[in-house]
């Protein structure tokens, strides 16, 4: 897709959601900001998955640090959304820099494997610790305050506002990623997807700049919780769950995984889907399994032909 | 702390240990022979349980016929997987496997909760094993020490298989060459098959015997399992049997003492063990140096 | 002909041992290379040449032995410091970045040994002095034209160039070239062997050559080295290593007259 073609779609895409969110209903704009925190989730996945080639599956864990982080925050220190969400994304980059410095050194097998056992302990950990994170009850009554710049205040506890604040930060978030992939560092991460054995030749050093790779998604992926805790008031365990780490891993593939728009595109078919089927089953995680299943086996060549590149193994 | 304490603590870290061991015994052999990382084979222990319980039920409360029916079931699932999902991907690059087995343990993990119900299921007592023993003292689940047998048994076994017989050496052929065994007249594809289905098999296996030994079925009871089946895959080597032996006792060992004498961060032992061995050792006790 | 220099050597090889079961692969092995001087590594398949290769660059461990490299002990040192240091190597078979364009291919080392590649935000397109060099480097290894192709799309011989380029790329001291002309027609292994003995008069980089080939291991070589099951069984100009008996019943025998 070329460049002009790039931005024309991205700038309709925006018009589309500024015209949700100016006169959408409050379901609308409710399940379009939804779409709008998994696209942030998606889109920092993808830089580690699609440009790097690295299949994490505990990238939930990141999230939940984001949105116990900010939860925890703004219950025991201040509601502030701003430092909460800073809080939030400090804790998901420290918690991806220590589970990172373990996995990242292991091939893709070990990886994928650690990367679940250390995301569903996390899990463990949400779920055990009641006291702290509220066990499967979750956190409660996060406050969503307005921010207060002075003389005026943004009204971010209004739904509509809350829109814009998070379409802000997803603006922000593929202006970042798209600087990120096409920068110098970028060019390593699709080198280390194209030919991981080759860059540490060319004076790489492969663990550093995969553990680079995994901390930028994982910082995104607490943006992402922190403001999905700002959204539903409330911190949820399963958020940390590896069925919801599978959230990202469809919504690129279902996207398009080295495309800019696709977890945008993808985001909003899951988040539809998801609705759509929730109408009639509880159940709605079975029929992911089942999408997944169809396109691994059904659409290899397709949208799943640009998975990943051609790593070796 | 009384020797009584210390042998209870060690019998029970020895029970859990060796039903770890069962679960992971399946997984490791997967691994080992087809190189794929089975993430599903949790959710055949899972199945492996309610189908287990379903057999039971359904064929008057026997246990024992539960135990050889329910399995067999899954089995069954199992090679169907094998033969019409995964061969299809074998081929294809890595992340298509362990993508394809993630979305398998998004189907069982919810058709569990579809066909079987959200909550949990009371399991029957097995007659002939239910009850305790008294060990220096105090009372210890007979059927526990049940577990404890069968461990080594089931490990005896799969050492024979693979080490004596001439299938073993079958599979011990295709899984470092697979070309090769291919080439001198091997019927790789169909040895697969059998490998993975004999692998989930003990999966299942692993989850019907589960049935009186927790006590309790809950959808949940897979991820659980395959956690500590990862955990022992990492600390004795992915792909090594006598490694995910070693790993189940080490593991099952460490939480029962540390359930007993630090209950709050029992788990984090678990973990910090395998931080340590990731950092120490990181192809695991017996595994292949990675790269 | 190279510059000879009195200065200390640019590698030194001492006592290199690796063995695999009970193979010896590297057997005592003892080298020194002067900078500018163009060497080829010679010796019938299972000599240990690619053994000798891997561990020089860092992808094997060594058994025992040191390798000193501009003065520093490399022996344990992973592979990227190595080549920060400034020793590169070219693989035998293709070992490029499929998907990325050819410019991208030689444009990563290149950005890497400049430590350009931290810049998260910055754009790829700005780094104009970088994107210069490699220019002169496709050039100088005749595949400007190719620059936007995806390395993928290229002949085979094109990719074997390539290869070249992603390790000169590097800017190295010494380079080891593992067979470059392997599967190469006349023309693209006349190319790659112009670019070769370009370099080596240049003096920035010191070539050394794992060669099959005959006729280019003795037109281009100032210097021979002839591995026999691990050891080294001559070390000498081209002369002398076409005069040394042992060389000839060993290796180039067959091609003796009576």
């Amino acid at each position: 897709m070329n460049p002009r073609w790039q931005w024309a779609v991205s700038a309709l895409a925006l018009a589309a959601l500024i015209g949700i969110g100016l006169f959408g209903g409050r379901f609308a704009v409710y399940l379009t900001s939804r779409v709008m925190i998994l696209s942030i989730f998606a889109l920092g996945y993808n830089v580690m998955f699609g440009q790097t080639g690295l299949l994490s599956f505990g990238h939930a864990a990141f999230y939940a640090a984001g949105a116990y982080g900010l939860g925890l925050f703004a219950l025991h220190v201040t509601p502030h959304p701003l430092l909460g969400i800073l809080v939030g994304v400090a804790g998901a980059i420290l918690l991806a820099t220590v589970i990172g410095f373990f996995c990242v050194r292991h091939t893709e097998i070990y990886f994928a494997m650690l990367t679940l056992a250390f995301g569903m302990m996390v899990f463990s950990l949400i779920w055990n610790m009641r006291d702290i994170t509220g066990g499967d009850d979750g956190l409660v009554g996060i406050v969503r305050a307005p921010i207060s710049l002075g003389l005026f205040s943004i009204p971010i506890n209004k739904p509509q506002a809350f829109f814009f604040f998070v379409l802000f930060f997803l603006a922000l978030t593929m202006f970042l990623i798209f600087r990120i992939r096409h920068s110098p560092f970028g060019l390593v991460l699709a080198g280390i997807r194209e030919n991981h054995r080759r860059v540490e030749f060319a004076g790489i050093s492969l663990k550093n700049y995969r553990l680079g790779a995994f901390v930028i998604s994982g910082g995104f992926a607490g943006l992402a919780g922190a403001l999905g805790t700002l959204l539903e008031r409330n911190t949820d365990p399963f958020s940390a769950h590896w069925s919801h780490s599978a959230g990202p891993i469809l919504v690129t593939l279902i996207g398009g995984l080295q495309t800019f728009m696709g977890p945008i595109v993808g985001s909003t078919v899951y988040i539809v889907l998801r609705e759509i089927i929730f109408q009639y089953t509880q159940n709605w995680m079975f029929w992911f399994g089942i999408l997944l299943l169809v396109i691994i086996m059904g659409f290899r060549g397709g949208i799943v032909g640009a998975l990943a590149g051609k790593s070796k193994h | 702390m009384s020797v009584q304490s210390i042998v209870h603590v060690c019998l029970a870290g020895l029970s859990t240990g060796m039903f770890i061991w069962l679960v992971a015994s399946g997984l490791t052999l997967i691994f080992g022979v087809l190189k794929v990382l089975n993430f599903a084979h949790g959710s055949f222990y899972m199945l492996g349980a309610y189908c287990c319980f379903s057999a039971l039920s359904l064929l008057g409360g026997n246990f024992w016929l539960g135990v050889l029916i329910g399995p067999l079931f899954v089995c069954v699932a199992g090679c169907l997987i094998e033969r019409f999902f995964l061969r299809r991907v074998y081929q294809l690059q890595l992340p298509y496997q362990l993508l394809l087995t993630f979305a398998f343990v998004l189907v069982f993990d919810n058709l569990v909760k579809m066909v079987w119900g959200g909550g949990s299921l009371g399991s029957p007592s097995v007659p002939g094993l239910s009850g305790s023993v008294t060990i220096l003292g105090r009372a210890f689940p007979t059927y526990n020490l049940f577990i404890i047998a069968v461990g080594p048994l089931v490990a005896l076994g799969l050492w024979g298989l693979i080490e004596k017989t001439w299938y073993g050496r079958i599979i011990r052929a295709a899984s470092s060459d697979r070309e090769m065994a291919a080439a001198i007249g091997v019927r790789v594809p169909q040895m697969f098959t059998a490998v993975f289905t004999l692998g989930t098999w003990l999966g299942a296996m692993g989850g019907a015997l589960a049935v009186p030994y927790v006590g309790l079925l809950t959808p949940g009871m897979g991820e659980a399992i395959i956690i500590d089946a990862f955990v022992v895959a990492v600390i004795g080597g992915l792909g090594s049997l006598k490694g995910a032996f070693l790993g189940a006792l080490i593991i099952g060992l460490l939480s029962a003492f540390g359930t007993r004498f630090i209950p709050t961060f029992d788990m984090f032992l678990t973990f910090i063990l395998m931080a340590a061995v990731l950092l120490w050792r990181p192809q695991g006790f017996f595994g292949e140096a990675s790269r | 002909m190279g510059k000879e220099t009195m200065h200390a050597p640019l590698l030194q090889i001492q006592h290199l041992n690796k063995a695999f079961g009970r193979v010896q692969a590297a057997s005592d092995v003892n080298l020194d290379f002067q900078e500018g001087m163009l060497t080829s590594i010679i010796g019938p398949n299972g000599a240990g040449k690619s053994t000798l290769i891997n561990m020089l660059s860092g992808s094997l461990p060594v058994d025992s032995g040191h390798i000193i490299f501009r003065g520093t002990d490399i022996t344990h040192m992973p592979i990227h410091r190595r080549v920060r240091l400034g020793l590169c190597r070219s693989f035998q078979l293709v070992n490029i970045f499929p998907e990325l364009t050819v410019f991208d291919n030689v444009q990563l080392p290149a950005l890497a040994i400049r430590g350009r590649t931290r810049n998260l935000l910055g754009m790829l397109a700005r780094e104009r002095a970088v994107a210069q060099r490699v220019e002169e480097l496709l050039d100088m290894i005749g595949l400007a034209a190719e620059a936007r192709t995806i390395a993928s799309a290229l002949s085979h011989g094109d990719q074997r160039v390539l290869e070249v380029g992603i390790a000169l790329a590097a800017e190295p001291k010494l380079m080891f070239l593992d067979e470059p002309t392997a599967g190469m027609n006349p023309v693209e292994r006349v190319r790659i062997l112009e670019s070769i003995r370009r370099l080596s008069r240049q003096g920035q980089t010191t070539c050394v050559l794992v060669e099959h080939d005959m006729d280019i291991v003795f037109s281009l070589s100032d210097r021979v080295v002839v591995l026999h099951h691990g050891e080294v069984i001559g070390d000498g100009t081209t002369d002398e290593i076409q005069r040394n008996a042992r060389v000839r019943e060993v290796y180039l025998g067959q091609e003796v007259t009576p």
